[in-house]
């Protein structure tokens, strides 16, 4: 049943013309984890396109395989538990897989940079904020003690750090969540990153913060025309900040379109469910829409749809036939019977 | 409406014990709190970390003492109240917590959590207690297999469904909810609001409905408070906040939130710098120091709380300019 899906491809790659090739490329993304139930397939044939400068929303619910997707892209993924099993991750031509551990560590931090959900425990709390930002400028870039220390104070003041030169003797924890997140974001962005993974970067934050979070990194974005990869689950940051969205159920993805046009004409009986149950678009209603049912364990997957035992629209098709992501429309990608491939 | 939760200048002032037995100011985390619910309403208490809408949650119930203020619930002021009393009268008033796995005992079936909640609080009998039981599961949406089974076996959705099936056992009249859905997926969570509003209707308790998320916050309350360091800057029925805020903070939190529509570009106030420290409070209005609209009289007087007219009854605010 793969070759289904592997003949209808991933629905970008290859299209002569267009928009300039991309930065980065997944292709058919598979990965397996060993667990005590048996072995699991968290990622299962991702696909996903980062151009220059734009921004691309991840969005599912917890365990849709949205972070493992990321993980395996830094490759980070633990190595004792997690494989990936299938398909390509393409940066600047190369196949990160095939890359040697060290020359990966010269990419990750370097043309690849992560921001993670909590910022206290992705800094070290033993070292200074100066010197935890100081070090990959010394790594990757070969500078000075003192050239680190001048950039490291330059690149707080860059996301708006009202006294960075106090702050670089600081420790993580003499700082509020919000001036640690634009630590992380510092550090992220110091080697002006072609690609800067964002994991949920502003869950643990509060709104008014997460405001100012989110228009740092579009500005930091604006000057270095870094692709942003923004994993979350809100539906609302999506709107706001991302070019194009890419939805994901239960390890694959489900829609994929220009951000516009998941709002405006969601296709995917998911995607439609998902943006009817926020309490947002339910405004003056006494009760909000709902997905019934849960999503399945990941060791008992249905064999068709994976969506299909919670979906209002499902017709006998859809329990036998794994379904294949294909292009339903122009920039709109789509994993449900209901919507065949467009000519 | 027939009020039952009335909180009059509630305050909790933790001591703060600096190095080498010096005490450190203390912090002030809910700084002169007025409040009040009707019977049957939700009111949702929303704010940022630190503005101290679960410690008034806490002290409200006295799982917290207060250091000052009057709390009465159904008129019985629950500072008069012994510890054996208060113990009686805690079956009124129940506490939701965010986070379902860590409120429940790992080690304890959901029948054994269940039935120590009724063997405290009432004399039922074994076949009263097990009948109480799997008819409380079914009221919550889960069934009545489910009570030999442990917490690790069930979902988020579910946890939150047995914590609140807990907290109903006892028909009590206040139900305060600590962000109830903050932990949960946004298909799980849209499950649970539903539960929490047919419960409401079919049993007819008070929510006091404190969360982060504004969205949550302005679909199932009737009226809101805006917490800002330790007080209530604005307090209005739901629609009017929501369409017309009066406080410059309520205004940025609501500017700040962000809106599943790409189309809609609107104004934002981004407020510069973070909260205050609630051990050494601003001078004035608390919110000065952030505010865009910050005069020199808010630097200096502290607002009182005026009550105003909207669309919908009468609305509170404690800000200087507010009209």
């Amino acid at each position: 049943m793969t070759s289904t899906d592997r003949a209808a491809g991933p629905p970008r790659s290859g299209a002569p013309g267009g928009a300039a090739e991309p930065v980065l490329r997944v292709e058919d993304l598979r990965v397996g984890f060993r667990t005590s139930r048996g072995a699991i397939t968290p990622v299962d044939g991702v696909s996903l396109e980062l151009r220059r400068g734009e921004t691309l929303g991840l969005v599912g619910e917890s365990g849709c395989g949205k972070s493992v997707t990321s993980l395996s892209i830094m490759r980070l993924l633990p190595r004792d538990t997690a494989r990936v099993t299938g398909g390509c991750i393409s940066f600047g031509g190369q196949d990160l897989a095939e890359l040697s551990e060290r020359r990966m560590r010269a990419i990750r931090g370097n043309r690849i940079a992560m921001i993670f959900q909590e910022p206290m425990t992705s800094l070290n709390p033993a070292f200074t904020i100066g010197d935890q930002l100081a070090e990959p400028l010394r790594r990757h870039l070969g500078m000075s003690r003192a050239q680190a220390r001048a950039r490291a104070v330059d690149a707080l003041g860059q996301v708006g750090i009202s006294r960075p030169a106090r702050l670089v003797g600081q420790y993580p924890h003499e700082l509020s969540g919000g001036m640690r997140q634009r630590v992380m974001i510092a550090m992220a962005m110091a080697c002006e990153p072609e690609v800067l993974i964002a994991d949920e970067p502003t869950t643990a934050l509060d709104v008014t913060i997460q405001a100012q979070i989110l228009e740092l990194i579009r500005d930091l974005q604006e000057a270095t025309g870094t692709a942003v990869l923004l994993i979350t689950h809100d539906l609302g940051v999506v709107a706001e900040t991302c070019d194009r969205v890419a939805v994901m159920y239960s390890g694959q993805i489900v829609e994929q379109a220009d951000v516009g046009r998941l709002f405006a004409e969601p296709r995917h009986p998911y995607t439609r469910g998902l943006l009817r149950s926020l309490p947002a678009m339910n405004a003056g209603a006494d009760r909000l829409a709902l997905i019934p049912g849960s999503v399945p364990p990941p060791d008992d997957l249905p064999p068709g749809c994976r969506f299909a035992p919670r979906c209002d629209r499902r017709f006998a098709g859809c329990d036998h036939t794994r379904v294949p992501l294909v292009p339903t429309g122009e920039d709109h990608d789509t994993r449900c019977l209901l919507y065949p491939e467009a000519s | 409406m027939d009020t039952l939760l009335t909180v009059e200048g509630l305050t909790k002032h933790f001591p703060v014990r600096g190095g080498w037995g010096r005490t450190g100011a203390p912090v002030r985390a809910v700084d002169g709190v007025d409040l009040t619910a009707g019977r049957g309403e939700t009111l949702g208490i929303v704010g940022e970390s630190g503005c101290g809408k679960s410690t008034t949650g806490r002290a409200i119930l006295r799982l917290i003492e207060p250091t000052a203020g009057t709390v009465r619930v159904d008129g019985t002021d629950l500072a008069g109240l012994g510890p054996a009393e208060l113990r009686r009268f805690r079956r009124r008033m129940q506490l939701v917590f965010q986070d379902p796995y860590a409120s429940l005992d790992p080690r304890w079936t959901v029948e054994r959590t269940l039935t120590e909640v009724l063997r405290t609080h009432t004399d039922l009998g074994r076949d009263a207690v097990r009948e109480r039981i799997g008819d409380i599961l079914e009221t919550v949406g889960l069934s009545a297999h489910h009570r030999s089974r442990y917490p690790h076996e069930f979902s988020g959705g579910q946890r939150q469904r047995i914590s609140i099936a807990r907290a109903l056992l006892l028909n009590p009249d206040l139900v305060v909810a600590d962000e109830p859905v903050s932990a949960l997926d946004v298909s799980v969570q849209a499950q649970v609001i539903n539960l929490m509003k047919d419960l409401q209707q079919e049993f007819g308790m008070t929510y006091l409905f404190i969360s982060h998320d504004l969205s949550v916050v302005r679909f199932i309350s009737d009226r809101v408070a805006v917490m800002y360091l330790g007080r209530v800057v604005e307090l209005a029925d739901t629609a009017d906040l929501f369409a017309d805020p009066k406080h410059p903070y309520t205004r940025a939190l609501l500017s700040a939130l962000p809106v599943p529509d790409p189309a809609a570009r609107r104004e934002r106030v981004v407020l510069t710098g973070d909260l205050p420290s609630p051990s050494d409070p601003p001078a004035g209005c608390a919110f000065h120091t952030r505010c865009p609209l910050a005069t020199e009289r808010c630097r200096v007087e502290r607002p009182e709380t005026r009550v105003l007219a909207g669309e919908s009854g009468p609305r509170e605010v404690a800000c200087h300019l507010a009209e």
